[in-house]
């Protein structure tokens, strides 16, 4: 076990750097300079200084290792847009709201989706089984910010039951956070209706009933345990699901959290900001699938995470 | 006990019935795997239902901007922000009225501002209802919603825009066919590349194995840690936005899923007596990768592709809508949507038929996808 962990780390970290290295050099492969704007009204001399001061000036090789030896103390640079303002710092400041928006999502959605599935299943072939089946493809397929845009235009505009937009309190949330869950609720529930019919089919409640155990015992001890295992491999692809639902979401309701200044910073070309943005997804989703590998390994030991070499 | 034995004559004995041995034989027409794989998805509604309405679609965006004789690209500032007008269907809603919201202090102040606000000359003003009485939230105005015969107002009596035009004049008609091809175009080439180079790599992978196996497999280890979404917005800002620089960004790390899916099919597969025999008869490593594992795992591959299409689509979307997408004249539904968004809430119709085609779309292939699954793999049925 201590060997596959540490395995996994090196992988990681692997992954991380070749992440580091590419970014930073597709960002020098990029024609003009962030100060394109400006560059009408600067003298030679004063753009000048102004590559010097953020090390732009310095041949590619030295860059690269001032940005590597950076990254290690956890230095991300300075971000273009905002005047001297490390990357860090700003990143830190915005990822609260999208932080709260993101488990506020996860956790509602996935509760509701396994409460979705489970009925589901129990109920199998009844109108509650076919609804939550259409619910769950309506989940999965349309875009989140179409149900962004149709959350806005009936609970905002036409009804004013929530604010349209901004950050402000509790209620601010509600909206971002129905369009931000709609996904992880619908896969909850897809998986957890497949996973809750196989366990119903299995011997050991076959055994069960034959004991007379009550069916709510069955259902809850022994159907609802072992059927949540493997959902929790579905919180890999709900992280990836909400990084990318957060840069749309956000901009739609004006949340002024991560995912808003990353398009904002594509829109500018601020590269600090791109690059520290994308390598904190990066860690973010790969430290979450690490952890969901442990996870079911230590919640499920049929799971062998060292074995499968023959 | 008696135990004398009967004596056996030939007359106890009669021939059998040769008849009864028929029974045994196959009554069924012997099916192919893909005439099975048709009758089982034809018994599933959702899939077929899928089908037609993808079918309907595609058909559609190919016919569609030719049935009228607007240009996806020619503006006319004119003829700006005309709400959706359709001959013959003006009880349906399709009358070309467009609502305004306006506010004043007195409801006929509030009329006039909004009729000089929108250059709407008072003989096309249709009705006004007053939507909103003044209180303290509204600084005491009141809101007014004024209908409005705005294709009169604009001088464009006798043009019928079906869905309506942009902010350009352009006919959203025509765009939102053109967009839905587009868009349905770059679903389909990046599940194309990423079948391609998936069947290639995993095949390769599975079936040579050993030490080959083990390098390709630790560059998808590493490659499938980066998160998609990073790589796809790093390409698209370094490529510049264009329909090749959007395909080949979402088929970068796309083809991870098939490459796992196909080795781990090989591999199975690759041990099984078949092969063996193939081997023995003195095949080549190519044939028998080209003619016994890659048609044992097209199952899995068009379950795959199928799956591929509706998600590049969304991810096209996306960028768009993060401001990557494709760059003006040219139109997908992402771009649609994101322009549409910017002032939806005056001009809904804007958003509402882009939202409803990516829907439909989405919602099309997904549940063919699942119908497919269902029956190309039976084992996997839920």
């Amino acid at each position: 076990m201590a060997k596959y962990i540490a395995q996994r780390i090196i992988y990681m970290i692997i992954t991380l750097f070749i992440i580091a290295t590419a970014t930073f050099f597709l960002m020098k492969l990029l024609p003009g300079s962030p100060f394109n704007q400006v560059a009408a009204k600067l003298s030679d001399a004063q753009m000048e200084i102004l590559l010097d001061r953020y090390g732009l000036n310095d041949p590619v090789p030295v860059q690269y290792f001032k940005y590597i030896g950076g990254l290690i103390q956890g230095d991300l640079g300075v971000s273009f847009q905002y005047n001297n303002r490390a990357v860090t710092d700003l990143i830190m400041t915005r990822i609260g709201p999208s932080a709260y928006l993101g488990a506020q999502a996860m956790i509602i959605g996935s509760i509701l989706g396994i409460i979705l599935g489970m009925v589901a299943s129990i109920r199998h072939n009844s109108w509650v089984d076919y609804t939550s089946n259409i619910l769950a493809v309506i989940g999965i397929s349309i875009p989140s910010f179409v149900f962004a845009g149709l959350l806005q235009y009936y609970f905002a505009v036409q009804w004013r039951i929530f604010p349209p937009s901004f950050w402000e309190g509790p209620e601010y949330t509600v909206l971002p956070t129905i369009a931000l869950m709609i996904f992880p609720m619908a896969i909850c529930a897809r998986f957890m209706r497949t996973e809750m019919m196989e366990v119903l089919g299995s011997d050991y409640i076959e055994l069960a009933r034959a004991k007379g155990v009550s069916n709510n015992k069955i259902m809850f001890k022994h159907a609802l345990r072992n059927a949540l295992i493997p959902v929790i491999t579905v919180i890999g692809p709900m992280t990836v699901s909400l990084m990318t639902g957060t840069l749309v979401i956000e901009q739609i309701f004006a949340v002024p959290g991560l995912g808003e200044q990353f398009v904002r910073s594509i829109n500018v070309n601020d590269y600090p900001m791109i690059m520290g943005t994308t390598l904190l997804f990066s860690v973010l989703f790969i430290g979450v699938v690490l952890i969901v590998d442990l996870l079911y390994g230590i919640i499920d030991p049929r799971i062998r995470l060292t074995g499968g070499k023959k | 006990m008696d135990k004398e034995k009967e004596k056996l004559s030939p007359e106890q004995f009669q021939p059998v019935d040769l008849a009864g041995e028929k029974s045994e034989e196959l009554t069924r027409p012997e099916l192919s795997y893909w005439q099975d794989a048709w009758i089982r998805l034809r018994k599933n509604k959702g899939a077929i239902m899928g089908l037609i309405v993808l079918v309907f679609i595609i058909l559609i965006s190919l016919v569609g901007p030719l049935l009228n004789d607007y240009e996806f690209d020619s503006a006319n500032y004119d003829a700006a922000f005309l709400p959706p007008k359709v001959e013959g269907l003006e009880w349906a809603g399709f009358n070309g009225h467009q609502t305004f919201t306006v506010q004043g202090e007195t409801p006929e102040e509030a009329i006039q501002r909004g009729l000089e606000g929108y250059e709407v000359e008072e003989q096309y003003l249709l009705g006004s209802e007053v939507v909103e009485q003044p209180s303290e939230q509204n600084d005491n105005y009141y809101s007014v919603d004024i209908e409005v015969d705005i294709y009169s107002a604009k001088g464009f009596e006798d043009e019928y825009f079906w869905f309506g035009t942009d902010s350009m004049g352009r006919d959203l008609w025509t765009r939102i066919w053109k967009g839905t091809q587009i868009s349905l175009y770059i679903g389909l080439l990046a599940a194309l590349i990423d079948m391609v180079v998936g069947v290639l790599y995993g095949g390769i992978s599975g079936y040579y194995g050993g030490r080959v196996d083990n390098y390709m497999q630790r560059i998808i280890e590493i490659l499938s840690g980066i998160p998609n979404l990073v790589v796809v917005i790093l390409m698209i800002i370094v490529l510049k936005p264009g329909l090749l620089a959007i395909t080949i960004a979402l088929t970068i790390t796309g083809w991870i899923g098939m490459a796992r899916i196909v080795r781990g099919q090989t591999l199975k597969l690759k041990n099984q007596e078949f092969v063996l025999a193939a081997k023995t008869l003195g095949s080549s490593d190519k044939r028998i990768l080209m003619k016994h594992l890659i048609p044992n795992v097209t199952g899995m591959i068009i379950i795959n592709t199928m799956f591929t299409i509706p998600s590049a689509i969304f991810f096209e979307a996306f960028l768009s809508f993060i401001g990557l997408g494709l760059q003006s004249p040219y139109a997908s539904l992402g771009t649609l949507i994101d322009t549409a968004f910017d002032s939806y809430r005056v001009y809904p119709y804007m958003l509402v038929y882009p939202a409803i085609i990516i829907s439909l779309l989405m919602i099309g292939f997904n549940i063919l996808a699942d119908g497919l699954r269902d029956a190309l793999d039976p084992k996997m049925r839920k």
